[in-house]
């Protein structure tokens, strides 16, 4: 019965809209508006290459923080590396839904974000990410730093021995900022793109 | 009869763009393939603002000749409505699925097609935020817009903050005022704020409790814990809508309208 309500519904969108694709057009004031507080087209490009790079290298780290089977000091490597894609005082805030649907929320600096991922009670972990990385538009910021917003998936399994003891899959949205950074070797000014806080929620457990 | 047949039509155009989907090539790399759920979820509200101006696809490209094709703006638009909705399954009662049906015309209207601009007063948020004041667990609704600098830089600010935590207090209002008439006299009365100890009950109740808020805070007698869920409000003339993130498994999550209104 749901369903057919659904495909009413969609019908009655259907019903009102007629078959024809619409035109959309933002007015030339408001296209103006925005043109002037984000980039152009290709610095968006050069920055949403750059964020992806820089998010794939803070997913290697944490595969290797979390992976019991490699040698502490390349784990410990990849703990300090992590930290540096990070500004200073970046925060992860992490929300679980309740059976009861409620919400738990716990917030943790980064660097003890780290720490705990390193020293969780299991005899082995895995942890992958889906392909899909989502990067939103860049704005400039009233200190002249450009602002966006990268989502990925993860999915994390926890072991006793041979057997999953706990597995989840986390959406994470972590907050980009791209700085202009003096490089003192050729003495230039270049955009190095940061990771910031990053909220996580928890969209499957089992 | 015609209504049948279009149904039916519309049910074969929704399939089909389904479909369509499932024939995006996905990039294989050292990571995993992701879930069709994933790429149909609406995971950040700019991504639900590029889908309602219909300007990406599901995978976050440019809208395409071919994309539009398949998935017409309204098709589009109705996968951002919460579905689960009771006023949306409910079969005894058709009303707020008549208003969306009207909804999605309005924004559409091939004569003025409308859409979402972050930055023209359309949109606010509220957040719902876990303090601590004065030792004690607490919750506060914080209203936050979208503001435009001189110099075309962007940011958030506080517009508001509603809580019963900062009730003032009656007899303070009987004893501090500006009597109802004095705008008749050049608001003179203004003048006592002077003599006031405490000018917090010469202000409107959300100027008043967004000031006690923030010097709460530098007092050190609010701290912010966490932030517990954001809702975002959007006017249209004669609309509003209101945005919340559904975190489930399912091809209609994310970033979807909760609810529809007409904004008499």
């Amino acid at each position: 019965m749901r369903y057919l309500l659904i495909v009413s519904f969609v019908g009655m969108a259907f019903l009102a809209s007629g078959q024809e694709p619409t035109k959309t057009a933002a007015s030339s004031k408001e296209a103006k508006l925005v043109d002037e507080i984000s980039l152009s087209d290709s610095d968006i490009e050069v920055f949403k290459e750059q964020t992806k790079q820089k998010v794939e290298e803070f997913q290697q780290h944490i595969v290797t923080i979390g992976s019991k089977d490699q040698p502490t000091e390349k784990r410990n490597m990849a703990e300090k590396e992590a930290l540096k894609l990070f500004f200073k005082g970046a925060e992860m805030q992490i929300s679980t839904i309740n059976t009861d649907g409620t919400v738990s929320i716990m917030s943790r600096p980064m660097e003890k974000y780290l720490a705990r991922l390193k020293s969780l009670p299991f005899t082995a972990v895995v942890i992958k990410f889906y392909d899909l990385v989502y990067i939103s538009s860049f704005t400039r910021g009233p200190d002249g730093r450009y602002y966006s917003s990268a989502t990925v998936i993860q999915e994390f399994t926890g072991f006793s021995g041979d057997n999953i003891v706990y597995k989840d899959v986390t959406k994470k949205e972590i907050e980009i900022v791209v700085d202009l950074v003096e490089d003192k070797f050729f003495n230039e000014k270049k955009w190095k793109v940061f990771l910031g806080n990053i909220k996580a929620t928890e969209t499957r457990k089992s | 009869m015609k209504i049948t047949k279009l149904f039916a039509l519309a049910i074969f155009l929704f399939a089909n763009a389904i479909n369509s989907f499932s024939q995006f090539k996905i990039a294989t790399d050292a990571n995993i393939q992701t879930p069709k759920e994933y790429y149909l979820q609406v995971k950040q509200f700019g991504e639900f603002l590029n889908r309602f101006n219909y300007k990406t696809d599901w995978k976050g490209n440019q809208i395409n000749e071919e994309f539009a094709k398949k998935i017409h703006r309204n098709t589009y638009l109705l996968s951002l409505i919460n579905q689960e909705d009771q006023r949306i399954t409910n079969p005894n009662d058709s009303s707020y699925r008549v208003i969306c049906s009207e909804f999605i015309k309005f924004i559409i209207n091939p004569e003025k097609p409308q859409e979402i601009n972050l930055y023209s007063g359309q949109v606010k948020a509220q957040a719902l935020v876990n303090i601590i004041c004065f030792g004690k667990a607490a919750q506060v609704k914080v209203e936050m817009i979208p503001d435009v600098l001189s110099d075309r830089s962007a940011r958030w600010v506080i517009n508001g903050v509603e809580s019963d935590l900062f009730a003032q207090n009656a007899d303070s209002i009987k004893q501090r005022f500006i009597a109802p008439n004095s705008h008749e006299t050049n608001f003179i009365n203004l003048k006592r704020l002077n003599e006031s100890p405490n000018g917090i009950y010469y202000l409107s109740t959300p100027v008043a409790n967004t000031i006690t808020f923030i010097k709460g805070i530098e007092q050190k007698k609010i701290q912010i814990q966490n932030i517990e869920k954001v809702t975002f409000q959007i006017t249209f003339p004669g609309w509003i809508i209101t945005v919340d993130e559904f975190t489930r498994n399912s091809n209609n999550s994310g970033w979807l309208i909760s609810d529809i209104k007409r904004d008499y």
